[in-house]
């Protein structure tokens, strides 16, 4: 009995012995990783750190392909094959690609039917700083500005602790590259090169702002070169870069402004065709491109006339103000606010700001540039002038660019019939609309225009 | 008695029962038919309901609400807009306010399917000819009135048809909140 006793004791011990060997030589454990600052799970596999795409998918865009997983961000591209021998996954058993490096290293496996990527191997083609349950990604930073005068070009190269989103746009005489995000010392560098005299860095909210000057017979390229430790972004610029400026630049050169003054009847002298001829006559005078929807005789059809308004640069509506039992009176500016009913506007006004965008589809601001110009002038002449917003006039919604509706005064209000009979006072009101336009025009074209194109607006 | 057997004959017997039958159906054809009785009157119970309803200021600038009271014989939600819209189109008590259109101007037709509302405006408000400001306000003035208490948005149509604008406001979306805010 008692040996019976003894045998049952010991099969129990090896029972447990071997649930806690198979226990401890479970492969899997699973840990907490700080990745760039979050804290996302990992688990240890064989010894090595792996984290799932989901918990990457925050810094990195990880992407499954067949066999392969393609890492993208920070600057870098890395493949890595797909091993589904866990433990084989975990040796450098297989050859991985970072960037244009290839070495055997840990590769990506599946867990569960999950993916899961080796931090060692990713911190290695990103430039990552790692050691188990830190992975860290340096910040953003301007580390150096360098320059090389050329023979037909000049070479500004910016060392970055990483790669950031460029934008560069040519405004003007100036190359301005925006680097998003990035941090730096705002500062003026001057260079020995004949092309490229000096280069300027500032700051723009988060991000960094490189200007460079280039004249009318240079071109400009900027490009960059991703290190496994750093990113550098290369600007070239002189007459031996070939120019590349985009055919929209040429627009500024050529705008189109559209008067469009409503008919109202009833209040004898057509007082909004009267202000819009001579706004029109002034600067078609001074070389501006205008269209009237309307004259005495015949209007544009509703269609063309919106059509002539999706194609401005700038857009005036004139009326009168009319509404029965109000004794409202003045000369009113409106903006339009909300939504336009185009797509593409909206996309263009409340997303991410796009290279040349601004010439395409010009934000609310221009809009308050241009209504600020306008009521300075007003008051110039005498005439003070309201500011209202406004929503969902046809007219406005349409116009892409800088786009106001002017009322000249009320219908309803004696005191305003009687002031637009005085000659003078349109006359004043016409050369406020002429001059505004023509600032506000001038002032977008020295920050936009094409400089091979500025002897034609000359 | 041969007579009198030749007399009830059957041919006689049957025809003078079809003769018997045919005065019978014509008796019956030409009785005056029962008046109806005429259905009983039902009178309807109106239910008094605040309302807010929306005017403009002098300055043709602000929507300004006033709470009045609605009679319907229905609360239901479309019975309730159109009284609103009665109100809205026969103006303010108010003095301090204004009427968005002329005293005596027929009120627009109002439609609910679902969340949306349509606003059918007569023929005659294409002739109303106000400025930008007077037609956001009418155009306003409806949207908040329909939407103070549910519904998404408000379409317009002018005589039943789908229009670009009266002459200023873009009518070729619906109308929502947002489009009519506090300026």
């Amino acid at each position: 009995m008692k040996a019976g006793t003894r045998t049952r004791a010991a099969w129990t011990v090896l029972a447990g012995s071997l649930l806690l060997v198979g226990l401890a030589g479970a492969q899997i454990a699973f840990s907490r990783l700080n990745l760039a600052g979050k804290q996302v799970e990992s688990i240890q596999l064989y010894g090595a750190e792996y984290a799932s795409q989901s918990a990457l998918s925050g810094l990195l865009t990880v992407a499954r392909d067949g066999g392969l997983v393609r890492v993208t961000g920070l600057g870098h591209t890395l493949l890595l094959p797909i091993d589904e021998d866990q433990q084989r996954a975990t040796t450098t058993f297989n050859t991985v690609q970072l960037d244009t490096r290839r070495l055997n290293a840990r590769a990506a496996t599946l867990v569960n039917g999950n993916l899961y990527l080796p931090l060692d191997t990713l911190a290695s083609g990103l430039g990552a700083q790692y050691q188990k349950g830190d992975f860290r990604v340096p910040s953003p930073a301007l580390l150096s500005v360098s320059s090389r005068a050329g023979r037909d070009s000049d070479r500004l190269v910016l060392d970055l602790s990483r790669d950031v989103d460029i934008i560069d746009e040519q405004r003007g005489d100036r190359v301005v590259i925006t680097l998003r995000g990035l941090s730096g010392d705002a500062r003026r560098y001057t260079t020995r090169g004949a092309f490229v005299p000096s280069a300027e860095v500032t700051r723009t909210g988060s991000d960094l702002t490189l200007t460079i000057p280039v004249n009318a017979s240079s071109g400009y390229r900027v490009f960059k070169v991703v290190r496994p430790g750093n990113v550098r972004v290369v600007v070239d610029a002189g007459p031996g870069v070939t120019r590349r400026s985009p055919q929209l630049l040429e627009r500024v050169t050529r705008p189109l402004i559209v008067l469009d003054p409503m008919k109202v009847s009833g209040v004898g002298r057509d007082v909004t065709l009267e202000v819009a001829r001579r706004s029109a006559e002034l600067l078609s005078k001074a070389g501006w491109q205008v269209r009237v929807t309307r004259d005495s005789a015949a209007a544009l059809p509703r269609e063309q006339a919106l059509q002539l308004t999706r194609q401005s640069d700038v857009y005036l509506g004139l009326d009168l103000g009319r509404f029965p039992g109000s004794p409202r009176g003045g000369v009113t500016v409106y903006e339009q606010t909300g939504r336009s009913a185009t797509q593409i506007v909206n996309a263009l006004r409340t997303g991410t700001p796009a290279p040349y965008g601004g010439l395409v589809v010009a934000g609310t601001g221009s809009t308050r540039r241009l209504s600020e110009l306008l009521r300075g002038e007003l008051k110039g002449g005498g005439v003070t002038a309201r500011q209202e917003t406004t929503s969902r006039l046809l007219t406005l919604g349409e116009a892409p660019q800088a786009a106001l509706l002017l009322e000249l005064g009320w219908s309803s209000n004696a005191k305003d019939l009687a002031n637009l009979t005085v000659d003078d006072r349109l006359q004043v009101m016409a050369v406020a609309v002429a001059r505004s336009v023509a600032t506000y025009l001038t002032a977008r074209a020295n920050n936009n225009a094409n400089i091979s194109a500025q002897g034609a607006a000359q | 008695m041969n007579a009198l057997r030749r007399l009830m004959s059957l041919f006689n017997v049957v025809a003078a029962a079809l003769l018997v039958a045919a005065f019978l159906a014509l008796q019956a054809v030409q009785k005056p038919p029962e008046a109806p009785t005429p259905p009983q009157l039902q009178l309807a119970e109106r239910t008094p309901l605040k309302v807010k309803v929306y005017f403009t200021d002098p300055q043709v600038q602000t929507l300004k609400p006033e709470t009045r009271t609605v009679q319907v014989t229905q609360t239901n939600a479309r019975m309730v807009a159109q009284a609103a819209l009665n109100i809205w189109a026969q103006g303010p008590f108010d003095r301090a306010l204004l009427g968005v259109v002329p005293a005596r101007t027929a009120a627009p037709k109002v439609y609910l399917r679902g969340q949306h509302f349509f606003v059918d405006l007569p023929a005659e408000y294409a002739n109303l000819r106000y400025g930008s400001s007077g037609e956001r306000m009418l155009a306003c003035t409806i949207t908040r009135t329909l939407l103070e208490e549910r519904g998404q948005d408000v379409t317009f149509l002018l005589a039943g048809q789908n229009v670009d604008s009266l002459g200023h406001i873009d009518l070729r979306e619906p109308f929502t909140r947002q489009d009519c805010a506090d300026q």
